[in-house]
């Protein structure tokens, strides 16, 4: 078991590592900055008429979570197994004694890793800085923090598994996967009706709605209990996770360019 | 003979293309070469032996267990794949020492076995070099270290000696001899033959995806040598130079193809090869390109076929 955990810990490090080789790393970063410099901007403005917390709650469920979250998980997500197959590096990792189960494993947790690094600063940093630059100084932050936290991790955790099943399936992921983000998840929420139910989004902006009282966050309101909000993206990543782990260990794995 | 690899009607697709077709073999220990030309299915067996594919007809064994769906006999392969890509934001001996932590070594012997392991291939101080900035002699050498430093007993050697020079293929040649020697089992493929007869004596011919022949290699050169070979010289003098090989007793045709290339057919490319430095150093004549084209191999290879 020991073993099996330390060799999982390689895969996960190895990922990290590679997920921030470059410019890539730099890129996404300025992605995931975009929100607090944006929420900094308009504080920089000291407009009187703006209420800067309630704004940086608006911009991270309309923009940080929806887009720059979203964008940053697909380039990452997509890459742990994709970029590998397509150069056929893949078979590096596959022609060891390594359970191709344990590779996802590893990949995965490398990628919440690399990924948690850029957003949870870069979500935190927001609603402080709409916190402490607003111009009313009387604003707290009740438990904002907490939210931002807790709905930041499940999203890219959630989002994550499924672009790297993605990956593992398709050369097209990541057109997949942009219609998927910036179709199914920004503007079927939008729709009246039950179709809302099978976006992910719309379980983590609940989680705002059960932990936060005001604030655009807190004006979702609870369409569902805290346990659904927060369990539903979780089964889901566990669920898309086993079926990765299943795919692969049954896969051809071979550039699909052509035959060797 | 315990055979390393058994391989009976193995068949793979892909889509309409026959990556294999009705491979049967069976490889014992030491040194086998799989020879081939471009596209014969050498590439596709060896991916078919480390599990990477799986074979859509036929049965295939590694070490006597499948070859598809055995994660743990890994252990006991080692594989060097044809293709140059490899992890290039690592240095050489990050990635070797990656590999092996796969397998389960503690750190501290993966990289002593790593050390040991790019000093085997003679990567040098190259191996602590980020690999984007290695060339292609450098990519084969961190390639073939990474498959023989968690010490198989058996080595998969896709076109090794591609990309290195020629004293890199002797060192190299040597090292897969010793390995031999020291009861490691290997599967060396290339598309010439010549340069594998110097580590073994057995050979497996394929070609679209078929086994065409296999056993000895010197029963099956005197059947080659039957069959003439055609080696293309680029030179500015082609005249002249046809005019000193032509009282050689094994050439049997030389053709002007274009203004400086001469195509030479030969009975015995081996006494052509040694006796034509000699012969250029004499005569003071530039040979600037020397090649015996995949198509004549094939040409070879259907000769044997019948």
């Amino acid at each position: 078991m020991r073993e099996a955990l330390g060799r999982i810990g390689v895969v996960a490090y190895t990922s990290w590592r590679g997920s921030l080789v470059g410019r890539r790393g730099l890129g996404l970063a300025l992605v995931a900055a975009t929100y607090p410099l944006l929420v900094l901007a308009i504080g920089a403005s000291r407009r009187t008429d703006i209420d800067l917390l309630a704004a940086s709650e608006l911009l991270y469920s309309a923009l940080f979570l929806p887009v720059l979250l979203l964008l940053l998980c697909l380039v990452l997500g997509v890459s742990l197994f994709r970029g590998e197959i397509e150069d056929d590096t893949i078979v590096y990792p596959v022609s060891r004694s390594l359970p191709r189960a344990s590779l996802v494993v590893g990949k995965f947790t490398g990628f919440v890793v690399a990924a948690l690094m850029f957003l949870v600063p870069a979500a935190l940093l927001g609603a402080a800085f709409g916190a402490y630059l607003n111009v009313d100084p009387g604003v707290r932050l009740e438990g904002l923090e907490a939210t931002l936290l807790v709905t930041t991790v499940l999203a890219t955790v959630a989002y994550g598994a499924f672009f790297l099943l993605l990956g593992l399936l398709t050369r097209q992921a990541l057109v997949i996967g942009l219609i998927y983000g910036f179709f199914w998840e920004t503007f079927v929420p939008l729709l009246p009706g039950p179709l809302q139910d099978l976006t992910l989004i719309h379980y983590l902006r609940a989680i705002g709605g059960n932990l936060v009282t005001t604030g655009p966050l807190g004006e979702i309101g609870p369409p569902v209990s805290l346990a659904t909000a927060v369990g539903v993206p979780l089964t889901f990543a566990l669920l898309v996770l086993v079926v990765s782990c299943l795919y692969l260990g049954r896969a051809e794995l071979r550039p699909e360019a052509s035959p060797a | 003979m315990t055979a390393i690899i058994s391989a009976v009607n193995v068949t793979k697709r892909y889509g309409e293309v026959l990556g294999l077709n009705g491979f049967s073999a069976e490889i014992g220990p030491g040194i086998t070469a799989l020879v081939g030309p471009n596209g014969a299915g050498k590439s596709t067996l060896f991916r078919l032996l480390i599990g990477q594919l799986r074979p859509d007809g036929g049965s295939l064994t590694v070490l006597d267990r499948p070859a598809w769906g055995s994660v743990g006999a890994h252990r006991e392969i080692g594989y060097c794949p044809e293709g140059p890509a490899v992890y290039d934001w690592m240095t050489g001996w990050e990635f070797v020492v990656y590999l092996l932590r796969l397998d389960g070594f503690a750190r501290a012997e993966a990289e002593r076995r790593a050390l040991d392991a790019v000093q085997t291939v003679g990567l040098g101080t190259a191996a602590h070099r980020r690999m984007h900035g290695y060339s292609k002699g450098m990519r084969q050498r961190v390639k073939i270290a990474q498959a023989l430093a968690h010490g198989p007993r058996l080595l998969l050697l896709d076109e090794p000696l591609n990309g290195l020079d020629p004293v890199g293929r002797v060192e190299l040649q040597g090292l897969f001899t010793r390995l031999a020697g020291s009861g490691h089992h290997l599967l060396v493929s290339s598309h010439v033959l010549y340069e594998l007869e110097r580590m073994t004596e057995q050979v497996v011919m394929i070609t679209n995806g078929r086994v065409v022949a296999e056993g000895n290699l010197h029963r099956l050169r005197a059947a080659l040598d039957a069959h003439p070979q055609s080696i293309t010289l680029r030179t500015p003098d082609p005249r002249r130079l046809a005019h000193l090989l032509a009282p050689w007793p094994h050439v049997t045709s030389l053709e002007f193809s274009g203004e400086d290339v001469l195509v030479v057919r030969t009975r015995s490319p081996d006494a052509f090869y040694q006796a034509l430095p000699e012969l250029v150093t004499r005569e003071h004549l530039a040979v600037r390109g020397m090649s015996s084209p995949d198509d004549d191999l094939e040409t070879v290879f259907r000769f044997l076929a019948g």
